[in-house]
């Protein structure tokens, strides 16, 4: 899976989640560039995240992701492990 | 040993002195000797030393091996073993009063007339804090956030530092394991900073706590003879009583540990300028509502039941109570647990607990109302 496939498709994840259809998300996104992105929301996008590329995240890497450019990084060493 | 009495402080003296003129290498040691001390003042009785060590051995053999392990369902296995020998411990000691209550109360229901006797457990300090962190260090390994201390007395003393052992703060293998067995030279700076600290404490909990405390006990002890308004003074100067008793002890731990060179993490950011009871909450005893968030909260919220029912309710009640019910459930689970920690008695379940978590629950609620509006 190329870079900018995962980056589509957590577009469409983002937007389902933030109820907002204009988010488009870039390696440097963080938390505080989305305003309801709070850590509760937070858990609800991860568990989001692994239903759409049918992977898991450990909770290390729930609570220690910095931007949206790692979580891309985790998402396609699970989905190449797969 | 209470943190503000002369016996303490002068313990607390002898410690430094002893630390700081040993070479860095041994300094661990000595604080390790001096957290022992401590735990068994007054209590060094065989079952407190079973105590002790039904928490120690676990988290250290268990440790050891979770670390090959990490995030691997034999790593799990080992992971759930750990936490149920210490969990068991702690609600053997904490709660067998509470079960045997309830059953009374039950048999009285039922107008079963047999009664069980209460039990004496002899618990040792520290307990509800050094279980919980041990079990945190235990996740921690396993979810591969730090490594497994391969030193049984390195081990024992993460687990029994003592100036937590009364109030916490609940501290972390990361962040704060390294710095206790790391050598540490005596700063002018530092020893400012921390015996300033020492002081704040000392008068918060001796200047106004413990006078706040008699004109509370003097109107709590008398309600039949004061009216209304004095009632609603004594529940406030009750508060304030409380949280300077408890960030006046954090004040000293801290200054303790800082004049050591030890970074503890911070458990009050004033709590009474929060503007809703969730950011209240959020900075009061900040480290345990850490632990809790990080070691059941969100792997609550993100397991698979929660998720199932998370399917269930957005199929039956659409998006938002797909994120709400799984959302209410796991704090709900949380704060029940919040209040049990507190105490083995249902005035601190609910008290302490289901009641937080109810006035969370309409915060969110009439804020959701609110905004529609």
């Amino acid at each position: 899976m190329k870079r900018e496939e995962v980056f589509e498709r957590l577009n469409n994840v983002f937007r389902d989640i933030f109820d907002d259809e204009t988010i488009v998300v870039k390696e440097e996104t963080t938390s505080k560039d989305i305003e309801d992105w709070d850590s509760l929301e937070h858990i609800n996008l991860v568990v989001a995240i692994e239903q759409e590329f049918g992977i898991k995240f450990n909770m290390n890497e729930v609570t220690s992701m910095k931007n949206v450019g790692e979580m891309v990084d985790i998402i396609l060493t699970r989905v190449e492990e797969k | 040993m209470n943190l503000t009495s002369l016996f303490f402080l002068c313990y607390v003296f002898i410690t430094l002195c002893i630390y700081f003129i040993t070479p860095k290498k041994f300094q661990w040691v000595i604080l390790l000797i001096s957290s022992v001390i401590f735990l068994f003042y007054d209590n060094l009785h065989v079952s407190t030393i079973l105590q002790a060590l039904v928490v120690l051995l676990p988290s250290y053999l268990l440790g050891k091996k979770i670390e090959g392990n990490s995030n691997t369902k034999q790593g799990k296995k080992l992971l759930i073993l750990g936490i149920v020998l210490i969990l068991a411990q702690l609600i053997y000691l904490k709660y067998t009063n509470l079960f045997i209550a309830t059953a009374n109360h039950i048999n009285n229901l039922l107008h079963i007339h047999h009664q069980f006797a209460f039990v004496q457990r002899n618990s040792l300090v520290g307990i509800s804090y050094y279980s919980l962190i041990m079990i945190g260090y235990l996740v921690d390994i396993y979810r591969g956030t730090c490594k497994a201390e391969k030193n049984i007395f390195k081990c024992a003393l993460f687990m029994s530092y003592f100036p937590i052992l009364t109030s916490g703060p609940f501290i972390r293998y990361d962040s704060v394991g390294k710095q206790l067995y790391e050598g540490h030279k005596l700063h002018y700076d530092t020893l400012c900073r921390g015996l300033i600290r020492i002081l704040w404490g000392v008068f918060k909990i001796l200047v106004i706590s413990q006078r706040l405390g008699m004109f509370v006990d003097a109107i709590y002890g008398n309600l039949e003879l004061y009216t209304f308004v004095f009632i609603i003074a004594a529940a406030m100067a009750f508060v304030m009583q409380l949280y300077t008793n408890f960030s006046g002890s954090i004040d000293v731990i801290m200054g303790i540990s800082e004049i050591i060179g030890i970074k503890l993490p911070e458990n009050f950011s004033l709590p009474f300028f929060s503007r809703t009871v969730t950011e209240l909450w959020r900075n009061w005893h900040i480290t345990l509502g850490a632990w809790l968030r990080d070691y059941i909260f969100y792997p609550l919220l993100k397991s698979d039941i929660m998720q199932k029912l998370a399917k269930k309710c957005k199929e039956k009640f659409g998006k938002k109570a797909a994120k709400k019910i799984p959302m209410y459930l796991s704090m709900l689970v949380m704060w029940f647990i919040i209040g049990a920690w507190h105490g083995g008695a249902y005035t601190f379940i609910i008290g302490s607990g289901l009641l937080q978590f109810f006035y969370m629950f309409l915060e969110d609620i009439l804020r959701a109302s609110f905004k529609k509006d």
